[in-house]
């Protein structure tokens, strides 16, 4: 993983991406336990092209030349594979730019916070999407008064509800 | 014409992809890449720990 956060950084130092941010499985394990996952998922802004076709090939060059091997759509950095993925939504590019910066084994490495992840699962919304939030929550690794507000914000309260049902219709 | 995909679609067409790899993978690989992720969140883990002790004082 470390190569990966390596190759990030780069790509922001050499002008290639504004910046980026970590989301997904191995976000969330910075905050609970491990969850199963073999990929990064690596948000970035991605402004669309003149003909609104979406263009990642001058990050995948980029990242070539820093060790990665091209797959289909994502980029192997020896065992792990990097999928940068855009930000499809506003609450994508929020996460983004409210992303904190954390020393992972020394390399400077920027990560969604939990209450956008929670969030971002809501919004996803398929089962196991619904269960790390529960995780979250139960963990008390959310700051409960932003991730109301941001519910709030982005129309999530549904989702939230069902989440909630997951403990309270069990018991 | 064709029109041009957008962000959402890319993301859902780019994680059926990589998902279609990873079934690929052998039984072993896939113990292999559990035990990685592991080793990953152990160290992630720390660097969260680490922040919000620096944040605490």
């Amino acid at each position: 993983m470390h190569e990966v956060f390596r190759a990030l950084n780069a790509l922001v130092e050499q002008g290639v991406i504004q910046t980026y941010a970590i989301g997904g499985a191995v976000a969330a394990s910075f905050y609970t336990e491990a969850l199963q996952t073999e990929d990064i998922d690596a948000f970035v802004y991605l402004p669309e092209t003149q003909s609104g076709l979406l263009d990642l090939s001058g990050i995948y060059t980029a990242l070539m030349a820093l060790g990665g091997k091209l797959q289909r759509e994502y980029i192997q950095f020896g065992p792990w594979p990097l999928q940068i993925l855009p930000d499809a939504t506003p609450l994508v590019s929020e996460a983004i730019r409210d992303a904190e910066a954390l020393d992972y084994d020394g390399i400077v490495v920027r990560v969604f916070r939990p209450e956008h992840l929670c969030s971002i699962a809501l919004q996803t919304g398929r089962a196991k999407d619904l269960l790390r939030v529960r995780m979250f929550l139960d963990a008390e690794k959310v700051d409960l008064a932003a991730f109301q507000q941001m519910v709030v914000r982005f129309g999530l309260g549904d989702r939230l509800r069902k989440v909630e049902g997951l403990i309270d219709g069990a018991s | 014409m064709e029109r041009a995909e957008t962000k959402a679609e890319y993301i859902i067409r780019a994680k059926a992809l990589l998902r279609e790899d990873l079934r690929a993978k052998s039984w072993p690989e896939k113990v292999r890449s559990s035990e990685r992720m592991n080793e990953a969140s152990k160290l992630a883990r720390a660097a969260m720990e680490a922040a919000r002790a620096k944040a605490a004082r």
